[in-house]
Formats: C-alpha cells, structure tokens, sequence
C-alpha cells in the first residue's frame, strides 16, 4: 500500500514539473512576444504571473518534502524526488529570467530602440525548444536526449554572441542608445542564461537514471553573473 | 477420458439392473420356498398318515417294538425322512434317528392336544400325527422330520438364470452406453472443436455434428449463435476500420482521456501535434502527453462537465491552435473528447493578407502623399514661377507613372493567380526567347554603364511556353539586375541544358541578396533592400515567380553579397 501511495504521488508530481515547466515556457514565450509586440499590458501580466510560477514551485517542494518525511523513499525514488527540488529551482529561475524580459520591455518604454527581435525570437524559440525537451527527458529518464540538448546551447550561445557585438558595434558608434543597448544585452543574457539552466536539468536527468553527477561541458560565457532583473 | 465417461454413463444403469434383478429373483425365490414348503407338508403329512395306517396293527394290543423297527427299516428305505414312534405318554418307542438322539417334538404338543395332525417348521418340517384305534382311542404318535434340503438344488438353478440374465443385459447396457455415448461424445467433441474455433475468431466454415434429437436444438442454437456472432464481429470490424481509417488520416488531433487523466486514445495527428509516440502515449497522463498547462486546464474543465473551445498559441513553433473539450456523458461516462485543429498555416496566410494589404496602402500611399505635396506646392505659388511648375509636373508624371505601374502590376499579379492569364503555348527556340529580351535591354543596360552579355547555344531544344510571357519575365529579370549592379559590371543572359528542362539565368556583378532574404525575394513586395529598391514595386520578382510556375517550371536565386546574383528559371523540355 505505501509502495502503492509513492508511485502515485511520484507520478503526481511528475505532472505537476511538467505543468510547471509549460508556465515557464510560456513566460518566456510571452515575455518575448510582448517585446516584438511592444505590449506593455502582456509584459505586466508575464512579470504579475511569475508569483504563480513561485507559488507552484513551493508547493511542489512542498509535497516533495512531505514525501520525504512519510515515504521515506530509498534509491531510485530519492534520486528522482532530490532531482525534482533542484528541476523545479532551475524551473523558478528561468520563470524569473522572464520576469525580467518582461520588466525591461516596461522599462525601455515607448523609447525608440532598436530591438533585435527577430534574432532574440529565433533564441527565445531555441531555448524554449531545449526546455521543453529537456523536461521530457527528465520525465521519460532519457539519457540519450539528456547527453544530446546541451548540445543545441551553441546555437544559443552563436546568436548571443552575435547579437552582443552588433550590440557594441552600436554602442561604439552611437553612445547615445548605451542605455537601450544594455537593456537588450540583459535580454538576450537572460535567454542564454536559461539556456544554460536546461543544461543543468539534463545533468539531473543523467543522475536519476545513472546515479552519476556530471558536468556536462558546454561552452557557457560567465562573464555575467547573475542579475537582478 | 471417453473411457471413463463411458463408465460414469453406464454405471446409473448398472446399478438400477443388479437393483432390479435382485428384487425379482428374490421375490421368485421366496415364492418357490413357499411352494415347496406347502407340497412338502403336505407330502410329509399324507406319508405320515399312511405310516400311521400301516403302524395301528404293531401298536395292538401293546406297541411292539420290534415291528415298530421294522417298519421304520423298510419305510425309510422309500422316504428321506426321520420317522420316530411314540406311544401315549410319548414315550419313544422306536425311531430312524441316530441312537441317543432326541426327535424334534415341534409338532407334537399341538398334535396331542388337539388329537388329530400339526406341523411344525422348527428346525426342519416336522409333523406328527396320532395313531388311533377303531374307537378314536389314542394309541401312540409318529412324527416324520425332514430337513430343507431337499429344495436348495431348485434355488440354485434359479440364481443361476438370474445372474445370466443380469449378465447379458449389464452387457447390452454397457453396450448400448458405449454407442450411445460414443455417438454423442463425438457430437460434442465436433461442437467443441466449432467452439474453438469462434474463441479463434474464425466465424466461417465450421463444422457441426448431425446430433441426435437431445442434442439437435442445442447444436441449431450454436450455428444460429455463431453466425449472429460472425455477422455482428464483422460488422464491428468494418466499423473499427473506417473509425480508424478516419482517425489515422484526420488532420485534426483526436484525444479521449478517462476521469483520472489518463489518455485512452490519440490518433497520429495529435501525435505529430505534441511529438509523441501514439503507443506510448496510451495511458499516460493528460499533462504528459499535451505537455501545455493551457491545454491541461481546458481539459480540466471539460472534464468538469462543461464543454469548452478556445484558440491558442502554443510552444517554440508557435502552433495556432483551436482545441474543443468534450466530455462525453453519454457514449463514454467520465470520459473527454479534445480536439485540435492546427490553425498555423492558416493564420499565416491571414498574417500574409493583412501585410500584403498593409503594404499596397504603403505602396499607394508614398506616391499619393508626393502628390499631395506637390500640388500643395503649386496651388501655393509654384503656378507662378513655370520654370519650378514645369519641374514639379514633371515630378507629378513621375508618380503618376509609378502608381500606374504598381496598379498595372497588381492586376497583373491578381489576374495571374487566380488563373485569369491566358497563355498561348509555342514550341520555341530558348535563343528565341533570350534574343529579343537582350535587343530590348541592351541600350538600357549601356545607358547604366553595363554591359549586357548575351550568350546561347542554338542547338538547344526547343521548350513550349508563351514567348511573349518568358521574354516579360526575362525583361523583368535583366531590369532587377540593372538596377542592383554597379556601372562597369557585366549582366550574362543565357541558357543550358539540365536533363528534361533548359534553364535561363540572368547573372550580374551586383551587391548581392543577403543569405535571410534569398528565399523571401519572391514574396510580394518584399525588398531585400528598401533603401536602393527605389521606384521598385516590390511585385516584379512574384509575377514571375508566378508565371514561370504557370508554365510549370521553378524559379530560384543564387548570390553573395558583394559578388553578384543569379537568378534561374527553368522550362521543360517540348
């Protein structure tokens, strides 16, 4: 019967990460759809729906926690219940990146700037893309598509890159949109800040199936720390 | 097995026989006891009395023992028989017993008492009778006992023939069991071999015994079951393969979803719609399989009851959808239906309509605005000075002249894709096709400070199209390459052949299309780059797409930046 009650609380809880990544996806889809559009209304509701996002990620730390406490889940189980704490923090952060996406959409204002959005779409769709997969793998326990998705971060990380220098190109330029051009550079670090994030669900994803911990080596530029938005 | 159920079959039988047979050879043995029993008395009696006849004369005056003897010794010699005289006091006078043994008296108390013969059936039959005188005075008593023997040898003959008998019809019994058995065994194995092969699902062909009347309606029942059943699975059948055929090729996504949330069914489409296998999805949860927390939720109010329709965007691909919950009182108690119609190509073809009609205003409205100023210009004075209003007319004709080109285009464009041009196909020489194209260009081409190459091989097979329509689209695509090269480069015109087509290309020495724009050139009124398109109007390069198709050929461009493009067409081969 407890046997019985874990599996189905496990399974519960599976859903539920995945419900809370498709929140995440949808932020950060939002969040850059507000910007193309410049629409200030969505750009308030992607930053006011980031407490659900909170909310939910609590609340399933929560059942995991209680889980923990009566199930006393060994092996397989711990490893999976562990992984899921620190899947839903990575989730939480990524919902936060578009939090920030979307602050800053409201903070560049009516301003006239000069938006990348076609590149920061194609970025946003690509880590969308990794999330979503990389969410799979972590439900289904795919190794494979784990060790496979950090390996689309270069694609990633190629559009930032070039988005950064055509960034301080203009800057150099015209130091008078430096303001407007940081703004799009916090963007676009937010989105491979993300990227990066669903790397760190894929090493989890490994460690469930394998038991093993393992950094997997993606080229990551970390010269931005973590930022405030 | 048979054998043993031949046993079970004919054992109920056996036993009623040998219950039978034992009844009435009992009833038959005891009557014939009985009728012996009475002929003997009766035997013994008359003998008894006839002893008694003979035995009145040694009993006279006094009983003399002697003759008593006698008489017994020559008696006993005709009669199997014990004979025991005794006088009145009963007193033993003579007997054929054994010396010491003492007669059976069974008989005697009764036959002293009353005075005239009694049996007795004690240990055997006895009888005694009085010997008398003349005068009825009583001169002693003879008793005659005989044991039962005498009759076993009768009894035995009759056990005989009973146990015969019963042996001849046990038998019959268990023959006729075995037949009847045997026959019915086989009617059922038959009926069982039928039965499987309907659990195989095989409803056709079967074969059924020719029973014997008990079994006979049951086996026109299971014929009758059988074919109602075949009819009935194939009917289901063939409803399950067209729902199926239906469910496969649908483009909509199909889903069905139990109470709990787990997916009973998803059809290929939706499986393309969330990139999941249809086998592993079944049975998993609604959140795994649909992976979209808008999609969950409407699910979760459909499954509430309440039936629910939306449109809405969804993931990385941006897919339009417009999914309807259903929950399905009736025909699956507890059960959702969703559907989803994949809305994308459609809202792109609505996007590329509202940018074309947002562009033809843009496009009409440059001109018209140029206009407006001009002839605000002139009403403000400019009619004045007819130097300046010479030049501001000019100006006005060149506007004039754009906006007639761009409408002329329009109806061009509009006419060719709703299929309105008619094209007079020709068997023609490509040279044919290239030449006239390059006499008209040439001088143009000199006048921009290039040189306008022309190049063909007359050997080449002839192509079937409309001429005037090809040499349209050829002008058309040596004016583009004018436009975008600089003075001293060179335009090729030409033309080979590759397979079952010849293809034309126009090259330049230009500034090239960016890689992005390559594929989008031939949008409508798509420009590469707004700022040196100039007077173009955006349509030139999407008619000719349009009717190099017409012509069932394709149309493409090659190019780097910097270097120059080429853009190609192809025709097929007359």
């Amino acid at each position: 019967m407890p046997r019985q009650t874990l599996d189905r609380e496990i399974h519960h809880l599976q859903d539920e990460v995945l419900l809370l990544g498709s929140m995440v996806e949808q932020a950060m889809l939002n969040a850059i759809d507000a910007l193309k559009r410049r629409d200030f209304s969505a750009a308030r509701k992607v930053y006011r729906d980031d407490d659900v996002i909170n909310e939910k990620r609590y609340a399933i730390e929560n059942r995991v926690l209680i889980l923990f406490a009566t199930q006393q889940p060994i092996a397989h189980d711990l490893r999976f219940l562990a992984a899921i704490l620190e899947v839903i923090t990575e989730l939480e952060r990524m919902g936060d990146y578009a939090k920030g996406i979307a602050k800053i959409n409201i903070l560049i204002g009516e301003d006239d700037t000069v938006i990348p959005i076609h590149e920061i779409t194609r970025m946003g769709d690509l880590a969308v893309g990794m999330l979503h997969r990389a969410l799979s793998a972590f439900i289904n326990e795919d190794v494979n598509m784990a060790y496979r998705i950090p390996q689309e971060d270069d694609l990633v990380d190629e559009l930032f890159k070039q988005i950064l220098h055509k960034n301080v190109t203009n800057m150099i330029e015209n130091p008078g949109i430096i303001d407007h051009s940081n703004y799009v550079m916090w963007i676009v670090h937010n989105i491979e800040r993300m990227a990066d994030r669903v790397t760190n669900i894929c090493e989890r994803t490994i460690f469930i199936a394998t038991g093993e911990l393992l950094e997997i080596d993606v080229s990551d530029d970390e010269w931005l720390e973590e930022d405030e938005f | 097995m048979a054998r043993h159920t031949h046993w079970r079959f004919a054992l109920p039988y056996l036993i009623l026989l040998v219950l039978i047979f034992s009844i009435l050879t009992g009833v038959i043995v005891n009557r014939v006891q009985q009728e012996d029993k009475i002929r003997w008395e009766d035997q013994l009696l008359n003998t008894a009395h006839l002893i008694a006849a003979q035995a009145q004369a040694a009993y006279q005056p006094q009983p003399n023992r002697s003759d008593l003897s006698e008489l017994i010794q020559t008696t006993t010699q005709q009669i199997t028989a014990e004979i025991t005289f005794l006088d009145a006091n009963a007193e033993i006078l003579a007997s054929s017993l054994p010396e010491g043994a003492q007669p059976d008296m069974g008989a005697f108390a009764q036959a002293q008492s009353q005075g005239q013969a009694a049996i007795s059936n004690r240990q055997g039959i006895t009888t005694t009778t009085v010997i008398a005188d003349e005068g009825n005075q009583v001169l002693g008593y003879i008793t005659l006992q005989s044991a039962k023997a005498t009759y076993q040898h009768d009894l035995r003959w009759i056990f005989a023939v009973g146990a015969l008998a019963l042996l001849i019809s046990s038998a019959a019994v268990i023959g006729l069991a075995l037949i009847v058995q045997d026959r019915s065994q086989q009617s059922i194995e038959k009926l069982n071999i039928a039965a499987q092969q309907i659990q195989m699902g095989n409803f056709t062909n079967l074969e059924y015994p020719d029973s014997p009347p008990p079994l006979h309606a049951f086996v026109e029942t299971f014929k009758d079951m059988a074919e109602r059943l075949g009819t009935q699975i194939d009917t289901l059948t063939k409803e399950r393969a067209k729902l199926s055929a239906v469910l496969n090729q649908m483009t909509d996504g199909v889903i069905i979803a139990d109470h709990e949330g787990h997916v009973q069914l998803l059809n290929p489409a939706a499986g393309r719609l969330f990139q999941i296998n249809e086998k592993t999805g079944l049975g998993r949860s609604v959140v795994e399989v649909m992976r979209y927390h808008q999609l969950v939720e409407l699910w979760q109010e459909a499954n509430q009851g309440k039936r629910q329709s939306t449109m809405l965007e969804i993931g990385p691909q941006h897919l339009f959808l417009q999914v309807i919950g259903i929950p399905l009182e009736i025909s699956l108690p507890g059960s959702t239906l969703l559907l989803f119609q994949d809305l994308t190509q459609l809202r792109r073809l609505e996007t590329v309509r509202r940018d074309f009609i947002s562009n033809v205003s843009h496009e009409l409205r440059t001109p018209l605005a140029s206009l407006k100023a001009l002839a605000e210009t002139l009403q403000e004075g400019a009619l004045d000075d007819p130097p300046a209003a010479k030049r501001f007319i000019l100006r006005m004709e060149t506007e004039i002249d754009n906006l007639t080109q761009l409408v002329n285009e329009l109806l061009e464009l509009s006419r060719i894709e709703s299929g309105k041009v008619p094209l007079s196909f020709h068997r023609i020489q490509p040279c044919d096709l290239l030449r006239p194209s390059y006499e008209r260009m040439v001088l143009q081409a000199e006048r921009a400070g290039l040189e306008l190459h022309f190049d063909c091989q007359p050997d080449l097979p002839a192509v079937f199209a409309d001429p005037d329509r090809i040499t349209q689209v050829l002008i058309n695509l040596v004016h583009n390459a004018i436009k975008f090269t600089p003075p001293g480069g060179k335009i090729t015109l030409s033309a080979y052949r590759e397979g079952e087509h010849i293809v034309f290309f126009v090259q330049d020495t230009g500034v090239g299309i960016p890689k992005k724009d390559l594929s989008r050139i031939f949008e409508r009124f798509y420009k590469a780059d707004r700022a040196r398109a100039g007077g173009g109007t955006g349509l030139g390069l999407s008619i000719a797409r349009h009717m190099i198709e017409s012509h069932g050929g394709y149309i493409w461009a090659r190019s780097e930046e910097g270097v120059g493009s080429t853009l190609y067409f192809n025709l097929p081969i007359a």
